[in-house]
């Protein structure tokens, strides 16, 4: 009798899924990877909530940038990888064969393990994404331009020298404009594949930062070898382990009181 | 069981003590003497590179000394009259090459993006493998097809439509002008873009096999298609290697000498009109040399011979650099 009286109606719980799914920027269901004979994700089940970071953690080789690497199916630039299931983002399935991928990677911008600048000025590393869509004058440009490394917390230090190669910044300051460089093609996601690996601990500190702010804007999905990383700038965790989902969680919960048993004794050091 | 222990005991001293008396040399004689081995061998080829430039200036001495500079740039080469430009074998070298060049550096480069980029992974080992036997073929038999089989084919679906097309077109028409015989610069020219397009293609393939994967991965991250991808990070990304590649090939088409001898019509001749026959200096060396009786003849074929030389050094410096430049 009780229960009875606790159960909602069912308009108030369909408004409810109603507003989750909203609340959904991508679902992901029953997804299986395969490298060639490797199957190297297995049955995932995730839902990636919009406006919110969501860190992926696990022991080398559990699969974690594997299922960014899906995402935005970055993994289909080699043959022998394949991905099935359903991944929806902007009510289609990703991995439909008939999906444009350039147009989903405009708006699933990636970052990755180490900075990628493009052989060319700062200004162009930023604009070139720009052309590939939009055709701006120059004004408008420049106006993008400067919003991406502003967005990037990058203008400060490179507005002087714009027309140098992007080549020629410090790792921190590539890692930066590579994150610019996302932005400036105004994504919904952001995927960054442990993108402060390769940097020391002042440009980490700064790269965090960053995704506090950009995560106002921007779904952000962070793999990352680093708990601290993934305690400090994720609001949900995910832990992986060899290609299997075994634990999603708010993170501070996840850190605090895993449930799982293996969760726990990766995050305490035990393994991994 | 003891006995086995002393078995095992026996074979472990005895390998001991073969490892020892291997080393039949003892000590830092043999290495020394080693090291000098090989240095020598080294040395030897300086030696040679050496050899063959001071051979070559002293048999080209007496043309160099009775013609001086203007060997370069006069255009008769006579034999009877003992008179010798090397001019018109200097131009029908150039331009051959440069036909070869324009003709092969875009396809050698599509092969290249193809087979890095492109190609699904059960294709690319076949590919890359085909085009090294491509590369295998002697010369000669590039030479022979290209006077039988190619030259007439070229004559007909090529030489005589355009001709025809540019007839009354100013300037195209004294390039591209008749008679359509097949044989001649144009030929030549294509016939050595196959030939060096391997050569190119292959070292273009290694210089962009060379460009992070991670970098043009964030080309298609951002929604680049492959031409943007190639287009703006890799050629950039490599272009020093990319240049080095075509000089190379470049170096090649300059030396080529048997297959251009057969198919350039050896005419010696100045001429705007690339269907024309014509000469080049390694053609020019091969037709002659047995027929130069006077020493003056011999000496002006041995100077156009340093010329050669000295042009294909320079040019496969040139890439060596350039490459050195990309791998580094």
């Amino acid at each position: 009798m009780d229960t009875a009286l606790n159960e909602p109606t069912h308009e108030a719980a369909d408004a409810v899924g109603e507003r989750s799914r909203r609340d959904i920027e991508i679902a992901i269901r029953g997804l299986d990877f395969h490298y060639n004979q490797h199957h190297a994700l297995k049955d995932i089940d995730l839902d990636v909530r919009r406006h919110e970071t969501t860190a992926i953690i696990g022991p080398s080789g559990c699969g974690k940038s594997t299922l960014l690497r899906v995402l935005n199916r970055i993994y289909a630039l080699y043959p022998g990888q394949r991905a099935t299931g359903e991944i929806r983002f902007d009510g289609k399935n990703i991995l439909d064969a008939r999906t444009d991928v350039a147009a989903l990677r405009a708006k699933v911008g990636m970052v990755f393990q180490s900075p990628t600048p493009f052989p060319m000025s700062v200004y162009d590393n930023i604009a070139y994404g720009i052309r590939l869509y939009e055709k701006l004058s120059r004004s408008e440009m420049d106006g993008r331009v400067e919003t991406a490394l502003r967005g990037a917390a990058l203008w400060e230090e490179v507005k002087d020298k714009l027309a140098q190669n992007g080549q020629g910044l410090s790792g921190g300051q590539q890692q930066r404009l590579c994150i610019a460089r996302a932005i400036a093609l105004r994504p919904q996601v952001l995927l960054l594949d442990e993108p402060t690996s390769a940097l020391d601990p002042i440009s980490t500190a700064k790269i965090e930062d960053l995704l506090d702010n950009l995560r106002d804007e921007y779904t952000i999905v962070i793999v990352t070898h680093n708990m601290q990383q993934a305690a400090r700038v994720s609001q949900k965790t995910v832990f992986m382990y060899l290609g299997e989902i075994v634990e999603t969680n708010a993170t501070d919960e996840m850190f605090e009181r895993p449930k799982e048993r293996r969760t726990r004794d990766y995050i305490t050091g035990r393994f991994g | 069981m003891a006995l086995v222990d002393r078995q095992r005991v026996a074979t472990s001293s005895a390998a001991g003590d073969s490892r020892r008396s291997v080393r039949f040399f003892n000590g830092s004689a043999f290495e020394r003497a080693f090291a000098g081995l090989c240095l020598a061998a080294a040395l030897f080829v300086l030696l040679i590179l050496g050899g063959f430039f001071v051979s070559l200036t002293i048999g080209a001495w007496p043309a160099l000394a009775k013609f001086g500079p203007a060997f370069v740039w006069t255009t008769t080469w006579n034999p009877v009259t003992g008179v010798f430009g090397a001019l018109p074998a200097i131009a029908g070298t150039l331009i051959t090459s440069a036909i070869a060049i324009v003709i092969a550096v875009p396809l050698a480069f599509a092969i290249a993006i193809f087979i890095t980029q492109l190609a699904p992974e059960w294709l690319r080992q076949p590919l890359g493998v085909a085009i090294e036997l491509l590369a295998a073929i002697p010369s000669i038999i590039y030479g022979m097809w290209g006077l039988f089989v190619f030259a007439p084919v070229f004559r007909t679906f090529v030489q005589a439509p355009i001709i025809a097309l540019f007839d009354n077109v100013p300037v195209l028409s004294s390039i591209f002008s008749g008679p359509a015989i097949g044989i001649g610069m144009a030929t030549a020219g294509v016939v050595l873009a196959i030939m060096i397009l391997p050569f190119i293609a292959a070292v273009m393939r290694d210089v962009i096999a060379t460009v992070p994967k991670r970098l043009k991965e964030s080309g298609y991250a951002i929604g680049a298609t492959d031409w943007e991808v190639a287009r703006a990070i890799i050629i950039p990304n490599c272009a020093g290697g990319l240049t080095g590649a075509v000089f190379l090939g470049l170096g090649r088409a300059l030396g080529e000498t048997m297959a251009v001898t057969f198919i350039i019509g050896n005419a010696n001749r100045i001429t705007a009109n690339i269907f024309a026959p014509s000469n080049t200096i390694a053609s020019t060396i091969a037709n002659e040399f047995q027929e130069a009786y006077t020493d003056m003849h011999s000496s002006a074929l041995i100077a156009l011979g340093l010329l050669l030389f000295v042009i294909t050094f320079i040019v496969l410096a040139l890439a060596r650099l350039m490459l050195k430049r990309i791998s580094s």
